[in-house]
């Protein structure tokens, strides 16, 4: 198996904490200041990746639609986004009144949160993890799930009939999907026989036969399928969009918000949609191994991870545009009655594959 | 529609009947019962359990000042035969009561309601009679004839703010509802009248349990604009913009409803190129109207792509209305003895270009939609509309032959041409949603088939007059006439009464989707929310006509 | 539940639509052409019109209100020409009835405002020609019959 080095090119950590320390600040402090700047980084990337998407999503669903999608603000409607996101800032924050406040306000930063979290485990190159922690996959799960109580405290506070049907739509959807979702990830876990989520990118590195990389998901198609239908569902996009279906319940959760605490919701979906991708990339598809080129080799890893995270997205963008809503009982059959036995046989499966590889001396 | 043996059936019901009624056989051949007040009840529940009239067709009432007189007219029909018969009940002015028709027929529900608001007539025993167009507390009944609209005072407090005023239904707060005591948890929900589902202005007061339909209270008359009485103050030919603007999906079939109408009332031939044009203007209609159709069953469940492609196809149709008449939405295209112009030369290449292209379109939405998985458990087995429930509300069109019962006006009482033209009437099985949406499709199916037969009609024909020659202020003789189409919603018809005068007396539009909105609560009780908004899709609703 | 083969086709037919050419057109900046008859705002020449008032009564809402008097030649000549455009249908009875061509339909469609009293047009004073016998206006008053006017809000707002 032949290795690229690819970990000189920018490993941050010691180089930033060194280098405080170096001004003269204390160890401690460096270590917070090294954390809030990588907070922040994430916030950014959020930020930015979302705006991003949603151009994207625009003009995606807009091709598939025979339109043209955003074409005037900026050179071929790329600023449309930035536009629409100063907007949002601008706005008046609304409060309804009879709303319950407390829940009112939290629920679109405990939405935000959960899904910043998630980035806090992605491995978007060999060194650019913020935190490779040995239960990264379980940490994923936990933080995902999370956002379920940001979206049921905003159907609860808004006040709303709408909104609290949407955030209960939402909780029974989350709570079902978690299930073959987690049980979909446990064959890459088993394969790689670790939870670090960069230890399982590492797992798939070289090829088999010379010629197919050695991702998880030709060992495990089916864990795949699931896991892009149960994060389609997490994440609320079509063929699972319930929680907001907006001709059922206007708008679900979020009905009652405008403005910047609408704009979390936005941006968290997006977060979130990015997330599930990623995840995806790095469990199924290899993460960030690909083809390093001389030039810049320590950037080639972060842009194969990318690629992957945005064709998987592109996806979930091309179904979200063709297919159309469960009803809710069709949604809780399939979840249950499909996904959960399908997600079980896989386990079985990637048992088999393991007992395989080591009987075949891997 | 001729009432069968109409000579015989006057005997017979003679006989019947005795001194009750006075039959009389009217120029069209229907069979007419004047029948006073105190009998009405007795012989609609002989004519419903004994001579198998069993729907109501139409409801309405027209004010005869002169002879001090309001006419309850019901008008009866048997779908099988099909036969037409009409009901006249005089009332006295001063004080008109007669018995409700609700238990007869639950179609008349919202009918007596109608005649209630605008003629002031009691029925007696009605469940809710109440108003349904105007606001409670408005003050008279504008079509009676002495009604005089500028006399009334405006509303001291707006009708919305005395119905906010009054007190919400259910509570202000989530908070405060109850636990129940063990009982179900109910939730009032209004749906509409904005809301992005319901297609225009229409509130459901929806009673959930979970996420499960308990009640529904369907409300309408938000888009009201009095057509009816506008049209009594209008000249015989400048009604018909109005008519485009009741089903503003189809103008092109509204207008010929109209015009086919005053045409029979007044006596005028019609060139036969003119009545081609009709018919070929009337199937694009059916075809654009049934693709708006499709396309909401699409959103409504939750897909907007194939909305956007069904837009795109009928842009195309738009297209050529406007080449020839300069509208696109309203097209204002048919006159009374014609239609406005002759096709421009290059509309019937383009036509032909569209009918080509137009059946990959059909595919393309297959493919997209009815083959989808998803969409076809979202539709397939959803409420169940059986033929006593429909024929119990009166409901007509599209959703009548999904319940399996086989009627269409153009072949049950072939108008205008359809006579010679060659098609097919698809049936349903299961009066599911998925029949619903299906039939629609295939109608667009027949309505190409016609629209090509009538364009080689047409040029078999060659050019000629497309506008008799009508007098520029049109007076038809003292008289009434009703005319009824196969609308793409339903079973459209249009009761005119002449007094000789240059405006008409009393326009009555039968309109298919009031009728049919009424059977709302009876299809989706138990089923989920999401369930409700497809099977009201199934409907075609379009507020313009519910409310007029 | 099926196989999902048609929810598969359903992701083949939006993909074949967005490798091809998008249906719409981006409207103010590019425009389809109407069809030569089409119904937009309309265009009135004050030097064809002879008062007759037909447009007035085939009118269904009472839009139009022609004034006229009777000139020193003992024909009807025109005083005014009023329109109350928020109650036009846009249904184009007037145009129809109209047996001189003074009144027609452009293609005209930016017909929104922002307030009411912009939709209630008259032709100005100067462009209704004077009737024949008062010669002394000639020069002017042609000048203006040749320009055909709009009576479409917006230029009238701007006046």
């Amino acid at each position: 198996m032949e290795r690229v080095d690819v970990t000189q090119g920018l490993n941050a950590y010691p180089v930033i904490v060194g280098w405080l320390q170096g001004c003269g600040v204390p160890g401690w402090l460096a270590e917070i200041l090294y954390r809030v700047g990588a907070g922040l980084l994430v916030l950014t990337l959020i930020a930015t990746l979302a705006l991003v998407l949603v151009y994207m999503l625009r003009k995606v669903m807009g091709h598939m639609q025979c339109r043209l999608g955003p074409r005037v603000t900026g050179p071929f409607g790329l600023l449309q986004t930035v536009a629409d996101a100063l907007k949002l800032m601008q706005k008046e924050d609304i409060i309804p009144a009879r709303v319950d406040r407390p829940m009112f306000i939290l629920a679109p930063y405990l939405v935000f949160l959960s899904c910043g979290m998630i980035f806090m485990v992605l491995p978007l190159s060999p060194t650019w993890i913020l935190n490779d922690l040995e239960a990264g996959v379980l940490y994923f799960v936990a933080f995902g799930s999370l956002a379920s109580f940001g979206l049921l405290m905003a159907g609860w506070g808004s006040n709303s009939k709408y909104s609290l049907i949407g955030g209960m739509r939402s909780v029974a959807q989350v709570v079902s999907y978690e299930v073959p979702l987690v049980l979909a990830l446990l064959g890459s876990v088993m394969l790689a026989g670790t939870l670090s989520t960069h230890e399982i990118v590492l797992a798939q590195g070289g090829t088999w036969f010379g010629c197919i990389p050695r991702w998880f998901i030709f060992l495990q198609p089916l864990g795949f399928v699931i896991y892009f239908l149960c994060g389609l569902a997490e994440t609320g996009q079509t063929p699972f969009d319930l929680p907001e279906g907006e001709s059922e319940l206007v708008a679900g959760y979020n009905t009652e918000y405008s403005g910047m605490r609408f704009a979390l919701f936005f941006l968290a979906e997006f977060g979130n949609t990015f997330a599930i991708a990623a995840m995806a990339t790095t469990l199924f598809l290899g993460g960030w191994h690909g083809p390093v080129l001389p030039f810049l080799p320590w950037l080639w890893p972060f842009i194969w991870f990318m690629v992957k995270a945005m064709a998987l997205t592109f996806c979930m963008m091309w179904v979200r545009s063709t297919w159309l809503r469960f009803r809710i009982d069709q949604m809780m059959d399939f979840g249950w009655k499909i996904l959960v036995p399908l997600a079980l046989l896989n386990i079985f499966i990637s048992a088999g594959e393991v007992a395989a590889i080591r009987w075949i001396g891997g | 529609m001729k009432t069968q043996d109409a000579e015989k059936r006057k005997t017979v019901l003679t006989k019947r009947f005795g001194e009750a009624v006075t039959p009389t056989v009217d120029p069209d051949g229907v069979l007419e019962l004047v029948v006073a007040p105190p009998q009405a009840p007795e012989v609609l529940k002989t004519l419903h359990e004994e001579y198998d009239f069993h729907q109501l067709h139409d409801l309405t009432a027209v004010d005869y000042i002169k002879d001090n007189q309001i006419t309850v007219l019901y008008r009866l029909m048997n779908l099988d035969k099909p036969d037409m018969l009409v009901v006249k009940v005089p009332l006295d002015r001063s004080q008109p009561e007669v018995a409700t028709a609700t238990g007869i027929w639950p179609a008349a529900n919202w009918l007596e309601r109608e005649v209630y608001d605008y003629f002031g007539v009691k029925f007696v025993g009605h469940p809710n009679l109440t108003r349904i167009m105007l606001w409670e507390g408005f003050d008279g009944h504008p079509f009676r004839k002495d009604f005089q609209a500028f006399d009334q005072a405006p509303p001291d407090i707006e009708p919305h703010e005395a119905y906010l005023a009054s007190g919400f239904e259910g509570p202000i707060d989530l908070r405060d509802v109850g636990n129940g005591n063990g009982a179900a948890r109910k939730l009032i929900v209004n749906f509409g009248p904005q809301h992005p589902s319901m297609h225009g202005v229409f509130r459901a007061a929806v009673e959930l349990d979970g996420e499960t339909i308990v009640d529904l209270k369907p409300i309408v008359g938000y888009l009201h604009r009095g057509l009816e009485k506008l049209a009594e103050m209008r000249t015989w030919a400048q009604v018909i913009p109005y008519t485009d603007r009741t089903d503003y999906l189809a103008a092109m079939n509204n207008n010929h409803a109209y015009v086919l109408a005053v045409e029979k009332l007044a006596g005028i031939e019609v060139p036969l190129r003119a009545e081609i044009i009709r018919v070929l203007m009337c199937e694009l209609g059916r075809i654009h109207s049934h693709l708006m159709a499709i396309g909401c069953f699409g959103m409504d469940t939750g897909a907007l792509t194939p909305f956007l492609y069904v837009w795109r196809e009928r842009e195309k149709i738009y297209d050529l209305f406007e080449m020839v008449c300069g509208g696109r939405l309203l097209t204002t295209y048919f006159r009374i003895g014609g239609v406005a112009r002759d096709l421009p030369p290059e509309f019937l290449p383009r036509l032909k270009k569209f009918l080509q292209e137009f059946p990959k379109c059909i595919e393309q939405y297959n493919n997209i939609l009815s083959g989808n998985e998803i969409f076809q458990m979202r539709l397939r087995k959803v409420a169940h509309l059986t033929r006593e429930v429909a024929l119990k509300y009166s409901i007509t069109g599209p959703m009548l032959r999904a319940a399996g019962v086989n009627y269409d006006v153009r072949k049950a009482d072939p108008y205008s041409l359809y006579s010679k033209f060659d098609f097919k009437v698809p049936l349903g099985k299961n009066g599911d949603a998925w029949d619903f949406y299906w039939l629609r499709v295939l109608e667009m199916w027949q309505s190409m088939r016609i629209v090509n037969q009538a364009i080689e009609y047409l040029e078999e024909v060659g050019p000629g007059p497309v506008l008799a020659k009508v007098p520029k202020t049109l007076k038809p003789k003292e008289g009434e006439a009703y005319v009824h189409i196969e609308s793409p919603k339903g079973d459209l018809g249009c009761y005119v009464v002449s007094d000789g005068g240059p405006n008409p007396y009393r326009f009555r539009w039968r309109p298919p989707l009031f009728i049919n909105v009424q059977s709302l609560p009876e299809l989706v009780r138990g089923w989920k929310i999401a369930d409700f908004i497809a099977i009201f899709a199934g409907y075609d609703a379009v507020m313009g006509e519910v409310d007029r | 539940m099926a196989h999902g083969r048609g929810a598969l086709r359903g992701l083949r037919v939006t993909m074949g639509v967005m490798l091809t050419r998008p249906f719409t057109v981006e409207y103010p900046f590019k425009r389809l052409k109407f069809a030569p008859v089409y119904r937009g705002g309309f265009c009135f020449y004050p030097d064809k019109c002879i008062a007759c008032q037909l447009c007035q009564s085939a009118c269904p809402n009472g839009v139009i209100t022609v004034g006229r008097e009777r000139g020193p030649d003992k024909k009807m000549h025109l005083v005014s020409y009023e329109m109350d455009l928020q109650y036009c249908l846009y249904c184009g009875f007037c145009v129809e009835a109209c047996n001189k061509d003074a009144l027609v339909m452009t293609d005209q469609i930016d017909l929104t405002t922002y307030d009411r009293s912009f939709l209630k047009v008259a032709v100005p004073k100067e462009l209704i020609p004077r009737p024949a016998s008062a010669p002394s206006t000639a020069g002017p008053a042609k000048k203006a019959e040749t320009a055909p006017k709009e009576t479409a809000p917006r230029k009238e707002d701007q006046e």
